[in-house]
């Protein structure tokens, strides 16, 4: 039997369910544990499969102080493999295990001004677009990390494209979410601004493998 | 007053298009089988700027 994996954990799973409805296994891996779904096939892509994911993983928050999301769609042949697929990362998990105790995400996107699609006429232009966007970015995120900074454990920044500028995620203490959105709509314009969550910390784990 | 973990995850405001973006492009990546498919085409990495014009493409929950 394959298994499906949601998130690595602190703790065992108590009382969650998967995709499927499946009581969650939480299968040692070290100091910490899988969090995961015996399941025959990968869930396909759709709306009901992404927000059971999703659910999964926050069910796991209940029981766990520590809960570090796994991406969608990845699956394993069984508890060898998953050990010796995770295993190799056995310290970066556990040190972002640590990084998120007792903590939550929140995301942040800031939007501005479209950058020219149009091929840039010479190198100069091409530089001087990218000094712009560098500029427009930076303004754009220092007021909200002044907004913000006492609120936020960790805090990883994304570039975006197009009208996104950027994307922030702000690693805060679980239950100061309200504190995190009261905070932005009070200092921060609405224009140009989204803010998201809590959502469990997908942006806070390493990015290995594949 | 102790706050109840469970209680603060449930509370969040998810769009699909969010969901999306978290559930698809961030989480922990460790070596295993990845399949992804969207309506029959094989997808293995989404960015929420693409999917302003993919996410018609995410199959409705009834089918």
């Amino acid at each position: 039997m394959k298994l499906y994996l949601y998130a690595f954990t602190d703790r065992p799973t108590a009382g969650a369910h998967g995709l499927w409805g499946e009581p969650l296994l939480g299968v040692p891996v070290g100091r910490f544990f899988a969090a995961c779904g015996p399941t025959a096939d990968a869930p396909a892509v759709t709306a009901t499969a992404l927000r059971g994911h999703d659910a999964a993983i926050r069910s796991l928050a209940g029981s766990c102080q520590s809960v570090l999301p796994v991406r969608f769609g990845q699956l394993v042949e069984g508890e060898r493999a998953l050990r010796e697929a995770v295993q190799p990362l056995a310290s970066e998990i556990e040190g972002a295990l640590a990084r998120v105790a007792g903590c939550e995400q929140m995301t942040v996107r800031l939007f501005g001004e479209e950058a020219s699609s149009a091929p840039a006429a010479s190198g100069t232009e091409h530089l001087l677009r990218l000094r712009e966007r560098t500029a427009r970015r930076a303004a754009a995120l220092a007021p909200l990390r002044q907004t913000v900074a006492h609120l936020c454990v960790d805090e990883r920044v994304e570039a975006g494209t197009g009208r996104l500028l950027l994307t922030v995620s702000h690693l805060v203490r679980r239950g100061r979410s309200r504190d995190y959105r009261a905070a932005l709509e009070a200092a921060v314009p609405p224009a140009g601004i989204t803010v998201s969550g809590p959502w469990a910390p997908y942006a806070f784990g390493p990015e290995v493998g594949l | 007053m102790a706050v109840v973990a469970r209680d603060l995850l449930e509370e969040a405001d998810a769009s699909l298009l969010d969901v999306i973006d978290h559930v698809l492009n961030k989480g922990v990546v460790v070596r295993g089988e990845l399949v992804l498919a969207v309506a029959g085409v094989d997808l293995v990495y989404l960015r929420l700027d693409a999917l302003f014009c993919a996410a018609d493409r995410v199959a409705p929950e009834s089918a």
